[in-house]
């Protein structure tokens, strides 16, 4: 009762003394500063009305800096745009959830071509009267991919990169090899990307096993034969990464012998200096393009395909950007620019060598779970 | 001295903070995880029978489970005697020890945990140690053993530091009593002290135990396919199969045996209190 009655007295001093004013003070500073915060936040993001800015969602690492150096820097400089780069790493999740509440702060992202495919309700469809400069790609591109994104680069996609102190009488030449342990003992690595690992890789395996190379035989892909040849190599397969720097790590330390890589990372080890060799498989792999995608709702989403319209109609930027990515330029006349300076880019002035993936994606979609859930049991097996 | 009133008006900011930050998001993943969802052709709760029959999640799950009951067991095993060794330290060399413990807590765990790397990988520290005694390559990166050891090393002083307080607050009178009167060192151990650091090591091992569980970078760097813990697996779900409600559906699932698990800590702290009275 006692204590009841002090309380009481207490709380009445306080209401009416110095406290209550100096708490009242302090709670009014925190919430100004808090709404200060916020919306000095707001100024931040949205740009004033009438400067030209974008937002790119490059590849990350080297891409970046390659793809700042040809094509960024010097777009900004002609149009007087500002560019901002953000390093988002994964970014469709991001993306989803950008789309879905309306809030899209990236105005052009790297996309995959399976990522377009699965989910075009994400990214705009290209404004073809800005970006007209579609024709002259090194293959031909098709469907919703073509209509809602742009080629940037080549890769072919898995190559077979190698050590060569671990097979100094000739290393692996085909898929057969690869997946031959007995002849080419010593630790394998793969990439692990989901889906875009998922068929790439139960394809190969198939092609190693005798499938011919061309999708009409392998479509639709026997996974259970795929699945044989993958489990019994899965005891070599020491590592799996998610990024393709990490796979440079793997083969660099000589952690694995041999791997699945992009050819353009390859070129970029035996560029330092490390003990690697790179491998078009004999009996054939993926050309795959890297794209550029405007995500729906894009705050400045005209300056995006402006960029776009910029990349594909500079030949000689792409050959600059190749020179220095080691990958191959989107378009034949960057590939001969490419070329005049030097660049015997292979697998761009060769195309007809390899099988392009946007012919499975349609599979790949369609089957995507049963693909997806077979290559994650495997990987973890 | 102060009112309730200033308690919960300084309590304000940081009470929104967490409805807004925390509860706010967690109710909605909740929700999002047991609702049905036509386009993906799941009724009420599938999410959950569905993660529930996948082998892959129940595996790691359990994984997850036995990893940070090894990580807290080591933990809490070389976490002791080092608080020991420090609280009988003269008290000059006590903050020394103590900074030693507290520095790498500050360092990020990045950084650690690629020191790790550099120690596991092929031509790193072990294997030019193995080198020296004439062994081969260990292959140790992405080994279970990798992972576990960065765990540890990442949880060690959390450990240490709540252990310490308490043998260094322990009365060293009750040790000194219980051998005058005949007891043995591991009997005066076992029954005077311990008992007294009981609900200190329970908490301790408790919470490391919780903070392991939802362990992602060191399993992301250090380990592979096969050592995967289950954030590893959500993170999975949304940046790889896209698929947000099984990957709340799995949060989820996490957070209420975690809560279970609190539960069961919980009443074996009481436990321990009620035995010491």
């Amino acid at each position: 009762m006692k204590q009841h009655e002090q309380m009481n007295q207490w709380s009445r001093g306080v209401r009416s003394g110095r406290r209550w004013r100096l708490l009242t003070a302090f709670v009014v500073l925190v919430v100004i500063a808090l709404v200060g915060a916020a919306c000095g936040n707001d100024d931040d993001d949205g740009a004033p009305q009438g400067d030209r800015k974008l937002v790119i969602v490059p590849a990350g690492g080297s891409v970046t800096t390659n793809m700042n150096a040809a094509f960024l820097v010097p777009f900004s400089i002609e149009t007087g745009t500002e560019i901002e780069i953000v390093e988002a790493g994964q970014q469709v999740g991001a993306l989803e959830a950008q789309v879905s509440s309306g809030n899209v702060l990236w105005d052009l992202v790297d996309c995959l071509t399976a990522d377009v495919v699965a989910r075009p309700e994400l990214y705009e469809e290209l404004d073809t009267s800005v970006v007209q400069s579609t024709s002259d790609y090194v293959i031909e591109d098709s469907g919703e991919a073509a209509s809602r994104s742009i080629f940037t680069e080549f890769a072919v996609l898995p190559n077979i990169a190698y050590r060569t102190d671990t097979y100094p009488d000739g290393g692996p030449t085909s898929w057969a090899d690869f997946f031959d342990t007995t002849t080419f003992p010593g630790a394998r690595g793969m990439f692990d990307l989901g889906l875009f690992s998922a068929w790439r890789i139960a394809t190969v395996a198939l092609i190693s096993d005798g499938v011919d190379p061309n999708p009409e035989s392998l479509i639709p892909l026997d996974l259970d034969r795929a699945y044989e040849v993958l489990d019994r190599i899965r005891p070599d397969v020491r590592a799996f990464f998610s990024g393709f720097t990490q796979g440079q790590d793997l083969l660099r330390s000589g952690e694995v012998d041999m791997m699945m890589l992009a050819d353009g990372r390859t070129f970029q080890l035996m560029q330092q200096g490390a003990p690697v060799a790179n491998v078009y498989p004999t009996d054939k792999t993926f050309l795959s393009g890297a794209r550029l995608c405007v995500p729906k709702g894009a705050p400045n989403k005209e300056v995006a395909f402006e960029f776009m319209e910029y990349v594909l109609s500079n030949p000689q930027q792409q050959a600059v950007f190749a020179s220095l990515s080691t990958y191959g330029p989107p378009t034949n006349a960057g590939a001969q620019a490419a070329l005049d300076l030097g660049i015997d880019d292979f697998n761009t002035l060769h195309p007809e060598l390899f099988m392009v993936d946007s012919d499975f994606l349609e599979y790949v979609q369609e089957n995507a779970d049963e693909l997806l859930s077979r290559w994650n049991a495997w990987v973890a097996s | 001295m102060y009112g309730p009133a200033l308690i919960v008006a300084l309590s304000l900011p940081f009470l929104a903070m967490m409805s807004v930050g925390f509860v706010l998001p967690l109710s909605e993943s909740v929700i999002n995880s047991f609702r049905s969802d036509p386009e993906a052709n799941r009724q009420f709760a599938e999410a959950y029978r569905e993660i529930l029959a996948d082998e892959l999640f129940r595996t790691v799950l359990i994984r997850t489970f036995t990893t940070a009951a090894v990580v807290s067991l080591i933990s809490l095993v070389l976490a002791y005697p080092t608080a020991e060794f420090i609280a009988s330290c003269s008290s000059r060399t006590r903050p020394f020890l103590l900074a030693l413990v507290v520095v790498p807590l500050w360092s990020s765990v990045i950084a650690r945990t690629y020191a790790w790397y550099g120690v596991f990988v092929r031509d790193g520290l072990v294997d030019r140690v193995a080198d020296l005694f004439g062994y081969g390559p260990q292959q140790l990166l992405f080994s279970r053993l990798a992972v576990t050891l960065g765990m540890v090393q990442v949880m060690l002083p959390i450990m240490i530091l709540p252990i310490y307080a308490a043998v260094i607050r322990y009365d060293e009178r009750l040790s000194r009593a219980s051998l005058s009167l005949g007891a043995s060192r591991l009997r005066t151990l076992l029954l005077v002290k311990l008992p007294m650091l009981a609900p200190t090591i329970v908490a301790a091992t408790a919470a490391i135990f919780i903070i392991t569980l939802g362990f992602f970078i060191t399993p992301a760097i250090l380990g592979g396919p096969r050592t995967q813990l289950i954030s590893n697996l959500i993170w999975q779900q949304i940046y790889q199969t896209f698929d947000l409600q099984r990957a709340q559906a799995m949060s989820v699932t996490l957070l209420g045996t975690t809560l279970l698990l609190l539960l069961f800590f919980g009443g074996l702290l009481l436990l321990t209190r009620r035995y010491l009275r």
